[in-house]
């Protein structure tokens, strides 16, 4: 099993919004966005309520499990 | 912060001119004591030339390390790492670490040639090091100009909340260091250096050599005031530098192995005396090479 998500796809919805504004907007680096995108990173439950909170949305909304 | 930015880029440009200046000087007197050495005249009619040669050494000292700082404001402006700023950084700390090579070859020469010894290796190593010192201002000063030209046009800076180009820099410059530091630690062990030399070398080149990474680091944890200790990194971060720091501790142990064997081997050698180099300028250039590894590539 491993955590997927649908960072790239809220972003879009976002207007867009770059990786950069989005780490500004949690508190972490570019990079971090960057990995957790690429699925190289599992953030902290900490991060991923701040993202899902800045979506709007529900964590399990943007992060779920996949098979490998 | 865009007055600081302006003054040292400023500075750095006119010590970088200076020292521009200076080092067509030193060419000129590589020249004449070469002509001299070849027709085998005494050299102490040089001995003044020579004084302001190392009257130089100083003030280029002075531009390196200036310049260094323009360049770190430079990034901390920019918020990003270009191939470009990277490759002045690196030609920036290799020009500075040449520095000390220059008064010792010149030092060398001095000594060896009266005494009939061959001064080969010195002029190679004047050559080359002069060469590193022209391609550090081939690079320093035009980017400099570019950047107070971008400045003067009303650029303004990224707007970047948790900033890592400091500390990815602040790794780069670590990488280097390490490596030159390793590399020059080794060179002594194969090369067999006796202890009474190892005991006046050590002191020198380390603090020399480690110096980039200081400042640095220096200028990192200046920045960081009054930012909790667990607010310095973000947590990526965190985990980067804690796998780093376990592959750092496995593979220091081999390393230190082998300088172990080779000390049981060659009792007497003075080898014993290059353990805390060696020791440092591995941790250096493996926590380095491995937080940057981890860093980018997950």
């Amino acid at each position: 099993m491993k955590l997927a998500n649908t960072l790239r796809r809220c972003r879009f919805d976002h207007n867009e919004i770059s990786q950069q504004d989005l780490a500004n907007a949690v508190g972490v680096t570019r990079l971090t966005i960057h990995s957790i995108e690429k699925g190289k990173f599992v953030p902290s439950t900490l991060l991923a309520l701040k993202l899902a909170q800045f979506f709007g949305k529900r964590v399990e909304e943007i992060f779920y499990l996949t098979e490998e | 912060m865009l007055n600081r930015l302006k003054l040292f880029n400023f500075a750095a440009l006119v010590t970088g001119i200076v020292t521009l200046c200076l080092l067509a000087y030193n060419a000129l007197f590589y020249i004449k004591l070469i002509t001299r050495i070849n027709a085998a005249l005494p050299l102490e009619p040089l001995q003044e030339t020579a004084n302001f040669v190392f009257i130089g050494f100083f003030f280029s000292l002075l531009f390196h390390i200036i310049s260094i700082a323009a360049l770190l404001l430079q990034f901390r402006y920019d918020k990003k790492i270009t191939i470009r700023n990277l490759v002045t950084v690196f030609a920036g700390i290799a020009s500075f670490i040449c520095i000390t090579g220059d008064w010792a070859a010149l030092s060398d020469i001095g000594k060896q040639y009266p005494a009939g010894l061959d001064c080969t290796m010195e002029w190679t190593f004047l050559c080359l090091s002069l060469a590193v010192h022209v391609v550090y201002m081939g690079l320093f000063i035009p980017i400099t100009l570019l950047f107070l030209r971008e400045l003067r046009a009303g650029a303004q800076p990224a707007n970047v909340v948790k900033d890592e180009v400091i500390f990815n820099l602040a790794h780069f410059i670590g990488l280097i260091c390490g490596l030159a530091g390793f590399v020059f630690t080794l060179l002594l062990v194969f090369m067999n250096i006796p202890a009474h030399i190892l005991k006046y070398l050590i002191p020198f080149y380390c603090p020399f050599i480690i110096f980039p990474y200081c400042f640095i680091l220096f200028y990192w944890l200046i920045m960081q005031r009054g930012i909790k200790g667990t607010d310095w990194f973000d947590e990526k971060q965190w985990l980067d530098l804690g796998r780093a720091s376990l592959l750092t501790l496995r593979l220091s142990i081999p390393g230190m192995a082998i300088l172990c064997l080779v000390n049981y081997f060659s009792p007497g050698a003075g080898h014993v005396l290059v353990m805390f180099p060696f020791y440092l300028f591995m941790i250096l250039l493996l926590f380095s090479g491995c937080t940057l590894y981890y860093n980018y590539k997950s």
